[in-house]
């Protein structure tokens, strides 16, 4: 660290980002002016700030002392048996992933508006286009929104775009942070919401037939549901739409490893979070929403798209393209105001694709359902609790009931040092009694054990 | 004039063009349960076919090194991309980032097993308030677009709370484009006002536009030319007046910091780009990071949830009957936050307060290099960036897009072209603190070369660079989006 003279408290003004610093009067000469307040002389003075108050700048070594400190008064899968789903999963990021992603040419670009010299970046994001359409079944996927949350509010307004109908369906089984979301994404548009009910932790078909009607513009379901169910009405309700309305399905894309994709049961857009594909959990980001829809709906798509071309020498190259349904085009007839978005996530989640590859990924999926199963049927065993808590299948997160209240039994379960799962109560009052649980790859055959222990002793706790 | 630069050319193919039967590129760990997965999904759910390549772990490594060295970044090179302030981006903030207590951490613990991260988040959100000037924080938006978004959400909710049917969002025409159309996601009819003839506000067209409709005045400040907003008290008092919120986009946040705080300027919302003025990496698109501050008056409106402090320990506060709800899932792009924490926490308020000077000096410095070749059309000084005009070249058929590409040709990372409109044949430079002199002089010495050259030279560039000149036409007619939809040879 450079630094110049003692200022307040012992303290140095931190340089080392700083380059010009002892360059200035010189670069002032060449601009002809005396003083570098000058250059801020349009600034009414009394408009001008007193000092920041903000606590001292910090050497490199103060600073990771002080992240130690702090991230050592946290806890995380590191330190703390967890099976917590609800979108996001502790699931294992190959060590290739965190390198590839960490080189600087790339994440240190922006969007590349200059294509000669970005194809390093169009590549990547091209490829994860693909790689993501064939996961999903789909023509076409933008390079990202900003999670599944925004990504369903978008949907829900290109539905709008696409058939000017102002009734949207959603499950009455979905979890408070996406409604909030999509509350306020629509909240422009006349759009109005209305629940479809469920029966048996699935959508309920035939109270969806009775909400059907002509100003109907879409429905959107999850397979996996917010249960961590499939849905096996995800494969009829196509056929229950009239064509012009818009199916949207929500997806956990790892599912998609031994599940029919979306775009095989008539997905007009397919949204999901690219999360678990080598995303770190991060405490809830950033990861990446997943945006995708077939080709003739693609001018009423939201965000950005990589598309392919050659240059003046013939040879292949990449370039952004179909700009013009953007906001620095379009402005305030744009299909969405996302400028920024998550490219550096999605190019994540394709070198893990990539990394997994046809084999890898197939075989973790199975793993990952058959881990489900393993874990619900040894639940399941124990005295007061039901696993999973409605009938069907699932992957690697269900549904379980409970004789006793559930808030107090995760309560117990953490201080005995388990996070058992999450209490969709919370989500879903009309569900009492159900908690959330999800297993990942990184757990052992141990932890189940322990937490089959907590779950029994906690219970016996509140009994 | 004499240059070496050679961007790498590897005729790297597609992940799916590498695919070869049988290859892996990560192991699987164990798990001896393994079950027949047809009992595994409902009927009619198993996948068939799973199109996915099969390449070995040092074969994916090649592919993104390869990638990456056919691209270029702010560690690559001078990046001055006007309102975008490409500046360094501290390896520290990666690597308190991507601490493994992070990493690992699910959003939905409980706050007694988070208290680190939470009063990181909490720092950052008094930091923030502090810098602007304002009195609350949330940290929620994914990006600038997305705090506009939350901004104007928090302006309909406040109108709304006190029965005041307000519609319209006032926009001077140089304003990013993000801004009208986060107006109308938000449920507001855009009025767009022409600017005057220095690129300022023009006092009289926005006296004009505002009335007992207008929810708020949106604008960036200094403005898109890089101008410092001359009017900005009469602005204040004109909106004020009128019943209308002011809005600060903080795209230019960096000429200012600690010399000017946009509440003390009369602005009633703000938002920060995390990814500009923060330092944290644009990744080629993204994650960014569009925290949103208010003031006192608006602070029970912000989205739910944000971070208290209560005595020594902090809390997910969910509980905020005014809030406007959610904009995004969970909390925010906590993986950038901390990185913008780390950056304020190195620098404190002497080292912001030096950035914005030195981002203000660097500009100056280039301006009055090149502008007696390229003319800068309004007389007013510039803050961190400035807009030349290439219109010169016009005569000789050259163009703004021509310089762009001779300066890639060069190694040189173009400014932003084409941008704000009311400039004819617009270069908006903003070069950073971050950048020596000496990379600054090599910057304008280019651009001073450029404009000695010929248009044969022009239209040949850029030949030094991993592709010549990209056929974006073409790209839009006949749309190749997918690996699949290359036409068959």
């Amino acid at each position: 660290m450079i630094t110049h003279g003692p200022k307040g408290e012992g303290r140095s003004v931190v340089l080392h980002y700083l380059p010009n610093h002892n360059n200035e009067k010189e670069m002032l000469e060449r601009i002809g002016i005396k003083a570098i307040g000058d250059l801020f002389s349009d600034v009414p003075e009394h408009l001008r700030s007193k000092e920041l108050g903000l606590p001292p700048a910090m050497s490199e070594v103060e600073l990771l002392r002080e992240t130690e400190e702090l991230m050592g008064s946290s806890r995380s899968g590191n330190d703390m048996l967890m099976f917590l789903g609800g979108g996001f999963y502790d699931h294992f990021i190959p060590t290739v992933v965190d390198n590839v992603t960490s080189r600087s040419e790339l994440y240190t670009s922006y969007t590349p508006y200059q294509p000669e010299m970005s194809q390093g970046i169009l590549q990547a994001l091209f490829e994860y286009q693909s790689l993501m359409s064939d996961l999903l079944g789909i023509d076409v996927v933008n390079t990202s929104m900003y999670d599944q949350q925004t990504a369903i509010g978008e949907a829900i307004l290109m539905a709008n775009r696409i058939n000017h109908r102002n009734t949207f369906l959603i499950p009455e089984h979905i979890s408070r942070d996406k409604e909030c979301v999509i509350a306020n994404y629509i909240l422009g548009s006349g759009i109005e919401l209305v629940k479809v009910p469920f029966q048996n932790g699935v959508m309920d078909l035939g109270a969806l037939e009775g909400l059907l009607g002509p100003e109907v513009s879409g429905l959107y379901i999850e397979n996996p549901n917010i249960l961590g169910m499939f849905d096996p009405g995800a494969l009829k309700v196509r056929s229950m739409l009239d064509p012009k309305m818009v199916l949207v399905v929500g997806v956990n894309p790892m599912t998609l490893s031994i599940a029919t994709p979306p775009g095989s049961y008539g997905a007009d857009i397919v949204v999901g979070d690219v999360q678990p594909l080598g995303v770190p959990m991060s405490y809830g980001g950033p990861s990446a929403g997943i945006f995708g829809t077939s080709i003739q709906h693609v001018r009423k798509m939201p965000g950005r798209l990589i598309g392919a071309t050659k240059d003046d020498m013939g040879r292949r190259a990449f370039c952004m393209t179909l700009s013009t349904r953007e906001q620095h085009i379009r402005r305030d007839r744009a299909t969405s105001n996302i400028c920024t978005n998550e490219a550096l996530t999605s190019i994540r989640a394709a070198a893990y694709l990539a990394s997994l590859g046809k084999e890898g990924f197939r075989s973790l999926g199975i793993q990952l359902a058959s881990r489900g199963k393993h874990l619900s049927e040894r639940i399941d065993s124990l005295e007061g609790f039901t696993a999973p808590a409605f009938p069907g299948h699932f992957f690697n997160e269900f549904p379980v009931r409970s004789d006793v209240d559930v808030c107090a039994l995760l309560d117990e379960c953490e201080s005995r040092g388990v996070l058992a799962g999450i209490n969709i109560n919370n989500d879903i009052p009309s569900l009492e009694n159900i908690f959330t649980v999800a297993t990942t790859e990184m757990h052992t055959s141990r932890d189940y054990d322990e937490l089959l222990k907590v779950l029994k002793s906690s219970r016996e706790a509140i009994l | 004039m004499k240059y070496t630069f050679q961007q790498a050319r590897w005729d790297e193919p597609l992940l799916m063009e590498k695919s070869k039967k049988g290859r892996i590129g990560t192991s699987i760990p164990p798990w001896d349960d393994v079950r027949e997965i047809s009992t595994l999904l409902p009927e009619g759910m198993l996948r068939e076919d799973l199109n996915l390549p099969e390449i070995s772990e040092p074969e994916v490594v090649r592919h993104y090194v390869r990638l990456s060295q056919m691209n270029f970044g702010t560690d690559s090179g001078i990046y001055p991309l006007g309102s975008c302030t490409m500046k360094y981006n501290p390896k520290i903030n990666d690597r308190i980032a991507s601490h493994p207590t992070l990493t690992r951490m699910h959003p939905l613990q409980p706050d007694d097993t988070t208290q680190g991260i939470l009063s990181m988040m909490y720092e950052l959100q008094e930091a923030l308030s502090e810098i602007g000037g304002m009195c609350a924080c949330t940290l929620q938006p994914a990006a600038g677009a997305a705090g506009e978004f939350t901004g104007l959400l928090i302006a309909r909710k406040y109108h709304g709370s006190k029965g005041d049917h307000r519609d319209e969002i006032i926009i001077p025409d140089s304003a990013h484009g993000t801004n009208p159309a986060s107006a109308v996601m938000a449920g507001f009819k855009v009025i767009e006002i022409k600017s005057a003839p220095d690129g300022s506000v023009d006092l009289d067209a926005l006296k004009g536009a505002l009335s007992e409709r207008t929810a708020a005045f949106m604008i960036t400040n200094p403005s898109t030319l890089g101008i410092f907003e001359k009017n900005i008290c009469e602005i204040q008092q004109a909106c004020h007046d009128a019943g209308a919120l002011l809005y600060y986009d903080g795209a230019n946040l960096n000429a200012l910091m600690g010399i000017v705080r946009p509440g003390d300027m009369g602005f009633d919302i703000m938002h920060y780009n995390l990814h500009k003025t923060f330092s944290t990496p644009h990744g080629g698109g993204g994650p960014g990071a569009g925290p949103v501050a208010v003031t006192a008056e608006l602070a029970k409106f912000l989205p739910v949830p944000v971070v208290v402090k209560e005595g020594n320990t902090y809390r997910l506060d969910h509980d905020r009957p005014d809030s406007i709800g959610k904009v995004k899932g969970f909390y925010g792009n906590v993986g950038v936050l901390i990185r913008a924490w780390a950056y304020i926490k190195t620098l404190g308020s002497e080292g912001l307060k030096r950035t914005s000077e030195l981002a203000v000096l660097n500009a100056s410095y280039i301006r009055s290099r090149i502008e007696s070749v390229y003319p800068v059309p309004f007389n007013a000084p510039s803050k961190h960036e400035f807009v030349a005009s290439a219109d010169f070249l016009k005569e000789k058929g050259g163009s703004a897009k021509d310089v762009a590409k001779m300066l890639a040709e060069r190694g040189l990372h173009p400014p932003t072209n084409y941008f704000p409109l009311i400039v004819s044949e617009a270069l908006m430079i903003e070069p950073t603190e971050s950048e020596t002199m000496e990379e600054l002089d090599r910057f304008c010495d280019a651009l001073l070369d450029i404009a000695m050259s010929g248009p044969e030279e022009w239209k040949k560039a850029p030949r030094t660079t991993t592709v010549a000149r990209v056929d974006d036409i073409t790209a839009a007619k006949n749309l190749i989006l997918n690996w699949n939809q290359f036409p068959r040879e």
